[in-house]
């Protein structure tokens, strides 16, 4: 826990409200969407 | 005396009663947070943070432990966390953030709702850059688009930023990468770019600005950032156009630009804290609200400069 203690971390607070919204508009996207996201991956 | 022993039992099963219906939840109880992440790796680091500064915040005072549960790159952790661990308040998830994009293309080992999970609040954000060596005959992002022969970026894997960003801006902007894959860590990538192998890499602005040995070659203007994707230019970085900038320019289509929300969108999950879906709405209020105290939050999306910095906390 030494080497823990000893880095800085930056954080930054989103609410969990916020957060909620974002995974609900991640979730709701157009399968034309996800099909690019598909070959954008090279899935 | 006959008259006092009855009204001493009132005073202390009254007393013993009250105190009873203001006991806390969480008070004598212990919260793990499940990290998928091994011990030392920055979700880990981030998780024992929060661990050792959040039961003073969260009434009862509960003590707060972190499990590594590794395998399929977090995948493991948040389907036990998701499908397995009790809504109960007392087991927590710090996972990787890219795992809703996982979800999206329908990866059959997803078991979670990503949307579904009780959302606590995040630890961080940050934004991502690609940097390029300065000797490269490519010095904006225009001469990747217009160049015969594309610059090689290197990425550990298809699922990592140093994949997604080049094959991003493909999508978008139409850049041409040639993007090797293959490295077992991000130093080993830097060394590659060192030796000449390649030429460019993704990351986040965080390391770019954070750490060795990029303060020596930003120094010494051996590489420089050629496209940030934040929403807007960072100080460090007011000539270095932002994708959303370069979209306008380029009258990029709605579909490119959705592609682009998403991925981008891992750059504010970053350090997502949640509990399994049907959690208590009083339980996920406390934890909600002790998580923004240990934070010293006062930012929000789109909040300001002046209230970002004062949410920069440093654990020492």
């Amino acid at each position: 826990m030494e080497e823990v203690k000893s880095k800085k971390l930056d954080a930054e607070y989103t609410s969990g409200e916020e957060m909620e919204t974002l995974a609900k508009e991640m979730m709701s996207q157009r399968p034309e969407i996800i099909e690019r996201l598909r070959k954008v991956l090279g899935k | 005396m006959q008259r006092v022993v009855p009204l001493l039992l009132v005073i202390l099963f009254g007393s013993v009663s009250g105190a009873a219906a203001q006991t806390p939840y969480y008070q004598g109880k212990t919260i793990t947070i499940i990290t998928g992440s091994q011990t030392g790796d920055l979700y880990d680091i981030y998780a024992r943070m929060i661990a050792t500064h959040m039961g003073k915040h969260i009434p009862g005072n509960p003590g707060i432990l972190v499990q590594n549960m590794t395998g399929a790159g977090h995948i493991v952790a948040a389907n036990f966390v998701y499908a397995v661990a009790k809504p109960d308040g007392l087991t927590l998830l710090a996972p990787n953030p890219n795992l809703y994009i996982d979800q999206l293309i329908g990866r059959p080992e997803i078991k979670f709702d990503w949307a579904k999970f009780a959302w606590l609040g995040n630890a961080s954000r940050t934004t991502d850059l690609l940097y390029m060596r300065t000797d490269a005959p490519f010095k904006t992002i225009e001469d990747v688009r217009s160049a015969k022969e594309p610059p090689k970026c290197g990425a550990t894997g298809t699922g990592t930023t140093g994949y997604l960003v080049p094959r991003l801006l493909e999508e978008t902007i139409g850049a041409k990468f040639n993007i090797v894959t293959g490295y077992k860590g991000g130093n080993e990538v830097d060394l590659a770019v060192e030796r000449g192998e390649i030429q460019c890499r993704a990351f986040s602005l965080t390391a770019f600005f954070g750490r060795e040995p990029f303060h020596t070659w930003r120094k010494n203007n051996f590489v420089r950032a050629i496209i940030q994707l934040g929403e807007k230019r960072d100080s460090r970085l007011a000539d270095v156009p932002t994708l959303n900038e370069l979209m306008d320019k380029h009258k990029t289509p709605d579909v490119g630009r959705r592609l682009a929300r998403i991925v981008t969108a891992s750059e504010i999950f970053q350090r997502p804290y949640m509990g399994p879906p049907g959690m208590r709405p009083e339980l996920v209020k406390v934890i909600r609200e002790a998580f923004e105290k240990t934070l010293e939050g006062q930012c929000i999306l789109g909040g300001s400069e002046k209230q970002k910095a004062r949410c920069r906390v440093h654990v020492r």
